[in-house]
């Protein structure tokens, strides 16, 4: 189904065009900034160049590499100034569903906020464009080629090339990056049954089942639980323990304790929220901190109710961290079922999304 | 009988009726045939700290009033998305304080509204609609939160509950339900439909059905990070709980009242 994104209101601007399954509800876009071809194009160069961080050696697309999901192969992120960030890289798929931005953050509720964190974050430092802002705006003005495409993407708004534009361009590209053609999708939402073999169906009863209780936080077509789009009523929040690391009583300088450090509330401690998994095999390390390696990881750790921390700052059993969802609550599977479960996992693979050259590297294609 | 309001200017009719709709549960649209009333929902006023309540939402439909005979009307939902359809509404008694409550099942009554004796309503969703793409469903069944899968369906009530810092759930819904996979939806009703039918005595349109916060809250302090969501009657963290909802033959609900 193809349907068209909101058209301004002058007739001269090319409206995106979603690629959306049947019946699928259109991702909300803020009106102040609506999807545009021209805005996509020009987000999508951004996105790539380098010339965007202050010393010139980062582009969003360095963490962010589209053969991972638009996520990388790297525990935890490192910045343009080699700063090591706390945090995994997340995958960036079907943002423009999703209602709570970064792994634990209550306020950050457009995509067009949240592209300042890493372009002006100082802690730590990602883009570093923080004090360089006349810079790197010059290095851009002084690219011919941004001139027309910032021209053509906002008509008649004085001077062009800022950094309003700039995040609002880089949002309307962001997205635009829609994942719907895994084999998943061609099962759960065209309804081809054979798109599935009978162990990734037997996978798929395992995750949705009550003995396991996946989809209880990785619910709902973007298997995360922020989900909201054009019709939708309410936006869901909700941020979750998983027993990943034990309570801690007294403050451990320096660690992470995800949704606590924005709302300042004890009950939020540990709390992060349940991200996508879409795309999930193709964005190895997992969980906030990349903790933990693949995704046989990920099940023995679920399986398990939590963990034992045995090593490092915050050590002790996470599994009876008092906030713990109650849903992790450990199980047993017998070989074959944890193979069925992985086997169901891969078919969140959208290959076509991970190839697609409307989300690639414009100069790489020159 | 409740009559046509006497004749008053627009402004004092803008002042008056939401006092008037919320005491009474009714609001007067006479010359249409039908009456505007609304059938309220509350937390039983025993238990009315929800403090550590996250969670406590529903789906209600085909509400009947019973008037003095004990003869049921029906009462007819409109459409207020995006809280209630035609046949279906969602009810959303306590939770996170950043979220909108929805506390009232807005419809109308053929003629005009009396006295009435009783309510029967059920505490579900219709199989037909229970089995359904979420994604396509009209509101509010397109609400991810309260949805399982095609083929287990909503959850037709929802109770998380943190208390004495730990955590439980209590999920109710079809069970026992058979199709293809989890993707795909039943061609026959489940084993256990796990619909609360639910009668009571008093006036509805006076009174506030109220949820009984005490059978949900005694289950969670005896139960340690457990959940209920599908075993119900076997589960030991479930037996007291679903003992009050009236789903087990011969035990009659303990979970709803009249006040």
């Amino acid at each position: 189904m193809v349907a068209l994104a909101s058209v301004s209101g002058c007739g001269r601007e090319t409206p995106y065009e979603w690629r959306l399954p049947p019946g699928f509800p259109q991702p909300r876009v803020p009106e102040d900034n609506a999807l545009t071809m021209k805005k996509v194009e020009l987000g999508r160069r951004l996105f790539y160049d380098k010339r965007l961080s202050a010393n010139g050696t980062q582009a969003c697309a360095s963490c962010h590499q589209q053969s991972h999901a638009f996520s990388e192969d790297a525990a935890t992120a490192t910045g343009s100034t080699g700063q090591k960030h706390r945090r995994n890289s997340m995958a960036l798929i079907n943002l423009a569903y999703t209602s709570t931005f970064t792994w634990a953050h209550s306020g950050i509720n457009t995509i067009e906020q949240h592209v300042l964190l890493p372009l002006f974050g100082d802690q730590p430092v990602e883009m570093g464009a923080a004090g360089h802002e006349q810079e790197i705006l010059a290095r851009i003005r002084g690219d011919a080629a941004y001139g027309e495409l910032f021209d053509r993407a906002f008509p008649g708004m004085g001077e062009r090339v800022t950094f309003d534009h700039v995040a609002k361009a880089l949002a309307s590209f962001v997205r635009t990056l829609i994942s719907f053609d895994s084999p998943f999708d061609r099962y759960a939402y065209y309804g081809e049954d054979a798109a599935l073999t009978e162990a990734q169906v037997r996978g798929l009863n395992l995750f949705m089942s009550e003995r396991l209780e996946c989809a209880h936080c990785h619910a709902g077509f973007n298997f995360s639980q922020f989900v909201t789009h054009e019709s939708a009523a309410v936006v869901e929040r909700a941020f979750h323990v998983t027993g990943l690391y034990p309570n801690s009583e007294t403050y451990v300088s320096g660690a992470d304790y995800g949704l606590f450090a924005v709302t300042g509330d004890v009950g939020d401690k540990d709390r992060f929220k349940a991200p996508t998994l879409r795309n999930i095999e193709c964005s190895a390390p997992y969980m906030h901190d990349g903790s933990l390696a693949t995704l046989g990881d990920v099940i023995e750790f679920y399986a398990a109710g939590g963990r034992v921390v045995t090593e490092g700052p915050r050590q002790g059993d996470g599994r009876s961290h008092p906030g713990k969802n109650p849903f992790i609550k450990g199980f047993t599977l017998t070989a074959q079922e944890r193979q069925d479960l992985l086997d169901f996992l891969s078919t969140l693979t959208d290959r076509r999304f991970l190839t697609d050259p409307r989300f690639s590297d414009p100069n790489a294609q020159n | 009988m409740l009559r046509c309001p006497p004749r008053i200017s627009a402004g004092t009719l803008l002042i008056l009726l939401p006092a008037f709709a919320l005491g009474t549960g009714l609001l007067a649209s006479c010359g249409s045939g039908a009456t505007r009333a609304e059938i309220r929902f509350g937390i039983a006023s025993a238990d009315a700290d929800s403090a550590g309540v996250h969670t406590l939402q529903f789906y209600v439909h085909t509400i009947e009033l019973l008037d003095e005979h004990g003869q049921p009307h029906p009462f007819r939902f409109s459409v207020e998305p995006p809280w209630q359809n035609e046949r279906v509404a969602l009810l959303d008694l306590a939770g996170d304080p950043a979220m909108p409550r929805r506390l009232a099942v807005g419809g109308t009554v053929e003629g005009t509204t009396g006295t009435y004796s009783g309510i029967r309503l059920t505490v579900g969703v219709p199989f037909e609609l229970n089995h359904a793409n979420p994604l396509a469903a009209a509101p509010p069944l397109d609400r991810g939160e309260m949805f399982w899968n095609w083929q287990s369906g909503h959850k037709f009530l929802r109770a998380d509950l943190a208390v004495a810092s730990r955590e439980w759930s209590f999920h109710l819904g079809s069970t026992g339900c058979s199709s293809a996979s989890a993707l795909r939806p039943p061609a026959q009703p489940c084993a256990q439909p796990n619909e609360m039918r639910i009668e009571l005595k008093g006036d509805p349109l006076r009174g506030v059905v109220r949820l009984r916060l005490e059978p949900l809250i005694a289950a969670a302090q005896s139960a340690n990070y457990v959940v209920c969501t599908d075993d119900y009657e076997h589960d030991p963290a479930c037996k007291d709980v679903y003992s009050a909802t009236g789903l087990q033959p011969g035990v009659p609900q303990s979970l709803w009242m009249l006040q």
